[in-house]
């Protein structure tokens, strides 16, 4: 099978964009990545797009690719899976590429989740339950993902509330040196988390990713064909995905076993451990999370993933610097399109291209999405081998 | 996709009906594999554990206990003047883990591994429903 690199990047700030239709934030960002890729139009063959917003029903699939940008393509489908979109719609195209059948593929992401409220924007998250046994009785994943899990995970371990907020401090110090991070505003302690309000006990607002709009591109090449463009290519070394037969409801809520397989299976693919990735952007919508993961990762002991952030080991200059780019808390949250800006960021920073939150020296970075309470998740290894 | 207006109700569908009428008369029920045993939660079409469509439908105690709970304060728009309430994960007797409401307690008295029991309660005229609340035990 051939080899893929991603040759081209182009993303927007995340933000609030009101005054912008869902494809007035992708056509700029397909247009930089096609520039930063130099990529002619001709030359894409295929175009894979996540479109999802929560004010108009948009159908990008059939009229975006074809008569907004113009394209003649051999592939194009919308490809859609939670959180985990990002890995999905990456994979359709890598596979097509990696059989031969197209040469050069767009990936592009638009989330928009800014324009509606909070309670009607619960209203449609409902849906990721059973609708008709779980729905109706008002959970929602800020209660199950938020409120449950760290529960949960405090009375596994007997670990303090503190070390869970650990991981949002962490974040903001991240995103203060991300231009594109939408809150960047420092938190000096944990007491700072966890003095914000409770949504769902024992969960506060800032344990909490936000809601935000964004939107982001890359452009994926054969391995092949990679030195024939402009853009520096940054090599999928390992992916990795797997789906629990599980959503939401597990056999443990303070584990992520979907995320552990994923990232194994990418591991294993590249030949590497986790302990030798120069950084990691992680999907994690809680804070609690970040921890669970970092477990998962087998970065750090079953309920020691607080201590292993309060040593330091997870920031700029640590072991193993966890959400450079301020992660979903910090950078901010376009659900749908977050698993590329975290793509974006590791190509970022092995080209070397991320100014004052730069790694010196990073190689070998990962990228992942998750979905259905984190109990699927796809799982990207990128390596820089100039 | 538009707001969803007006309440989060159940869609009493065909398939899920014994359910719908054994609730409305104060029973619990839900779907048994005839191959494995393994009983589920919500109603099944296709046993989870091993795939069969052979299934029975089979009484509940409707008894369990809390696994994990909060005291939702962010809720959908048809649920706020009902705000802030408790939801949990429950494990029922029989095995499976739900998602339910928790009434009649407070979120202070809760603990995890809290016995709860069932009770039933209607949504509109037409629409039974149920939630769990604290088995109160003498001391």
């Amino acid at each position: 099978m051939r080899e893929i690199a991603i040759i081209g990047i182009g993303w927007i700030p995340i933000g609030a964009y009101p005054d912008q239709a869902e494809h007035e934030l992708l056509a700029p960002v397909v247009k930089e990545a096609m520039d930063d890729a130099g990529v002619e139009k001709k030359q894409l063959a295929g175009a894979v797009i996540i479109d999802r917003s929560y004010n108009e029903q948009y159908m990008f699939e059939n009229w975006f690719p074809s008569a907004h940008l113009g394209l003649e393509l051999r592939l194009c489908a919308k490809a859609l899976c939670g959180g985990a979109s990002g890995g999905a719609a990456l994979r359709y195209a890598a596979y097509a590429i990696a059989v031969g059948e197209i040469d050069v593929c767009l990936v592009a992401a638009v989330s928009k989740e800014t324009q509606v409220n909070t309670p009607d924007h619960l209203a449609f998250t409902a849906n990721t339950f059973d609708r008709d046994f779980e729905a109706p009785h008002g959970v929602t994943i800020t209660g199950v993902n938020g409120g449950m899990v760290t529960q949960r995970y405090m009375h596994e371990y007997g670990v303090a509330h503190e070390q869970i907020a650990l991981s949002v401090v962490r974040n903001r110090e991240h995103a203060a040196k991300n231009p594109i991070a939408r809150y960047r505003e420092p938190l000096i302690t944990a007491a700072d988390v966890l003095n914000s309000r409770l949504v769902a006990d024992p969960c506060r607002l800032l344990e909490c990713a936000p809601r935000d709009d964004g939107a982001a591109a890359i452009v994926l090449v054969a391995g092949d064909h990679a030195t024939h463009f402009r853009g520096q290519p940054i090599y999928l070394r390992g992916l990795g995905e797997h789906h629990e037969p599980a959503s939401f409801i597990s056999k443990n809520l303070a584990e992520l076993p979907g995320i552990g397989e994923a990232a194994r299976r990418a591991c294993a693919q590249a030949g590497i451990k986790a302990s030798d990735l120069d950084l990691a952007e992680i999907y994690a919508p809680f804070a609690v999370s970040d921890l669970i993961i970092l477990e998962e990762l087998g970065l750090a002991g079953r309920g020691r993933a607080g201590e292993f952030i309060a040593e330091g080991h997870t920031h700029l200059g640590g072991k193993i610097p966890i959400n450079i780019s301020g992660g979903l808390t910090s950078r901010g949250h376009p659900p749908f399109a977050s698993e590329l800006y975290g793509i974006i960021e590791v190509v970022e920073q092995l080209r070397a291209r991320a100014g004052e939150r730069q790694i010196k020296g990073a190689r070998l970075g990962l990228a992942m999405g998750a979905h259905s309470g984190d109990n699927g998740a796809t799982v990207e290894i990128l390596e820089q081998r100039g | 996709m538009k707001p969803a207006d007006g309440k989060i109700l159940p869609r009493l569908t065909a398939d899920k009906k014994p359910f719908w009428e054994a609730l409305r008369q104060g029973r619990f029920i839900t779907t048994r594999c005839k191959k494995c045993a393994a009983i589920s939660f919500p109603p099944r079409m296709l046993c989870p554990a091993c795939g069969s469509d052979q299934r029975e439908w089979t009484d509940l105690s409707g008894r369990g206990a809390i696994y994990a709970f909060t005291q939702n304060r962010i809720v959908a728009r048809s649920f706020i003047a009902e705000a802030p309430f408790i939801t949990a994960m429950v494990d029922l007797e029989e095995g499976p883990r739900i998602l339910t409401r928790i009434e009649n307690a407070s979120y202070e008295e809760l603990k995890v591994g809290q016995a709860v029991k069932i009770g039933f309660k209607a949504l509109t005229k037409e629409i039974p429903f149920y939630y769990f609340e604290p088995v109160k035990t003498a001391r």
